[in-house]
């Protein structure tokens, strides 16, 4: 049984009397359990639309989706699901704490149970020292924080989370990322939309890339991304004199050295660097 | 397909959500117009003195019943109107809808926190509302029963005139006519959520259910007129009017029908029969129009 699995789904939208704009077309693709999902597109391309539509919010054209093999036109099918909505959409005069509760409740849960919950959840997302802070004085990071918090609560086997570090510094944005991945060992299923190609990279175990409403590439990302007819080694202590015998090895051997040099640090990894030492410094 | 879980309809989440919605409001500083009331009330006792004690209090009864009905259907309207324009436009709609929540529960919650805190002012202004007059009786009491018009009276009519004061002012159809006036603040509510299913903005739903609450309370005069008129007309003309006039009676409320503060105020009774037949007419008109809500949000792409 499939995660998340649709049918020829599709959706038009009545943009006037005679006008109608196709959000999706005969979308068929599948997450399976276990797995994290990226859903990628440039904007208007359905993404959204999926989201919604497999959350039940809109009304499918034509077509079917389930989870974990229910209709998602049964309210009963988000039992399982945890969503994150693109931007924090929360209400402002709510505490974090007051946040959690009320979601904690509206899946049914109550007493001794949520309050443990809503401990062991601010605690996971870092927010503890801001749970009595209401979300009017949240930055865009925290409330994304509070938003996975509110996503988890029920403990729900799916994740969908839509642009989960859009506005957010990098810092936080690798926080999040770290927990994807503890999510994903913890065994939960996550499907991601995102246009941060680099992160989706980092997480997901197969991605989709919508446009204008269809699919038109599906795979895992290794595979996607593995240039099977290229090889590279990256080697440390090499002296200048062993890189032309290398050199004359691969061209002897009917190869073509086509790119040498130092490898770059990614912008990431240098900004996190520089940080951490700016705040030992500090320490 | 899968069978399970069976999932179906909550008063806990029903209950979640309306709190929730009670909190939204009281922290939107929704208070202040309460003391708002509070002053007008407040200030309105500098004015009474000019009037004979009778007088005084019948004029005390009246308007504060006035201001009760005009700041309840002043907050119904405004605060309901609100209530799912600012989810969509927040988009707050979206993780609560995510959750195993119905949609009539997410409706009927907002709904039910809004007539909760609805009562909630309409207790706390009648509790103002009684202080002034039970305050104002005192005072009377104490000066003689007409000691601020400065007349001496004779012992026995001043007796009797503190008896009819302790009348006026210890009514038992008081609290009959601030039920009937809850009630009514609840259809007003109810048509005001009606109106914000399909309104494309809270301005649209204000000024509609303003008009709505209008016509109401020139509904019953208007059929009166229109039946009368009935007798000079031919049968095809007197059947479009009743035609007409059973459409106007199905879409307005007869909002007259639940303002017995006149008759309260003159000394008239108001039957316990009156009051439950006009209450439930009330909550059956409620009902069928949040059903009616209902529909028509199920279907509202968000």
């Amino acid at each position: 049984m499939h995660a998340i699995e649709t049918k020829d789904l599709s959706k038009h939208f009545q943009v006037s009397l005679r006008r109608k704009v196709v959000g999706l077309d005969s979308l068929n693709f599948v997450v399976r359990e276990g797995e994290v999902y990226g859903l990628l597109g440039p904007n208007g391309s359905g993404k959204s639309t999926t989201l919604k539509l497999v959350l039940g919010l809109f009304q499918p054209t034509s077509g079917e989706a389930t989870i974990f093999g229910m209709s998602v036109e049964r309210v009963a099918s988000r039992v399982s699901v945890g969503f994150l909505p693109e931007n924090p959409y929360f209400y402002k005069y709510l505490t974090g704490e007051e946040t959690v509760r009320f979601f904690g409740r509206l899946c049914g849960m109550g007493g001794k149970q949520l309050e443990d919950k809503i401990d062991e959840l601010l605690n996971l997302v870092g927010l503890e020292v801001h749970r009595h802070r209401r979300l009017a004085g949240y930055s865009k990071g925290m409330l994304q924080r509070i938003g996975l918090a509110q996503a988890l609560v029920h403990e729900p086997r799916l994740l969908m989370l839509d642009e989960p570090t859009a506005g957010v510094d990098p810092i936080g944005s690798i926080e999040i990322r770290d927990l994807i991945i503890k999510l994903r060992k913890m065994g939960k299923t996550v499907l991601i939309c995102s246009h941060l190609l680099d992160q989706v990279q980092d997480v997901c175990d197969r991605i989709g890339i919508l446009h204008y409403g269809k699919m038109i590439l599906e795979g895992e990302v290794k595979d996607l991304l593995a240039r099977k007819d290229q090889f590279q080694f990256i080697s440390e202590g090499l002296p200048e004199s062993a890189r032309g015998k290398i050199r004359e090895t691969i061209t002897q051997s009917g190869g073509k050295v086509v790119m040498e040099g130092n490898p770059a640090t990614t912008l990431e990894q240098l900004f996190l660097h520089t940080v951490q030492q700016a705040e030992q410094k500090k320490k | 397909m899968s069978e399970t879980p069976r999932l179906y309809f909550s008063c806990g989440r029903l209950w979640t959500i309306a709190r929730n919605t009670m909190t939204e409001i009281i922290r939107q500083k929704f208070f202040y117009i309460l003391v708002m009331f509070g002053i007008v009330v407040l200030t309105l006792s500098r004015f009474l003195a000019q009037f004979s004690s009778i007088e005084q209090i019948k004029f005390m009864k009246d308007f504060s019943l006035a201001a009760i009905t005009f700041f309840g259907a002043i907050i119904a309207i405004v605060s309901t109107a609100q209530l799912l324009p600012l989810e969509l436009e927040n988009r707050t709609i979206y993780p609560i809808l995510a959750k195993p929540v119905f949609r009539a529960e997410f409706l009927f919650g907002k709904f039910l926190g809004m007539i909760v805190l609805l009562l909630l002012t309409v207790i706390l202004m009648s509790l103002i509302f009684a202080g002034f007059l039970f305050y104002t009786e005192y005072q009377l009491v104490q000066s003689g029963g007409g000691a601020s018009v400065g007349t001496p009276m004779a012992e026995a009519t001043q007796q009797e005139v503190i008896a009819q004061i302790h009348k006026q002012t210890r009514d038992p159809d008081l609290l009959k006519a601030i039920g009937l006036i809850y009630v009514k603040v609840v259809v007003v509510s109810a048509i005001t959520l009606l109106i914000s299913t399909f309104a494309t903005s809270v301005i649209f739903t204000v000024v509609a259910s303003m008009m709505l609450y209008i016509c109401g309370h020139l509904e019953s005069a208007a059929r009166q007129a229109w039946v009368g008129g009935d007798t000079l007309m031919g049968g095809g003309q007197a059947m479009l009017r009743k035609g007409m006039l059973w459409i106007i009676t199905f879409f307005v409320p007869d909002l007259n029908a639940f303002n017995v503060a006149d008759m309260v105020v003159n000394g008239q009774a108001v039957t316990l029969a009156y009051v439950g037949k006009t209450a439930g007419y009330g909550l059956f008109y409620s009902a069928v129009v949040l059903l009616v809500a209902h529909i028509i949000f199920q279907e509202k792409e968000i």
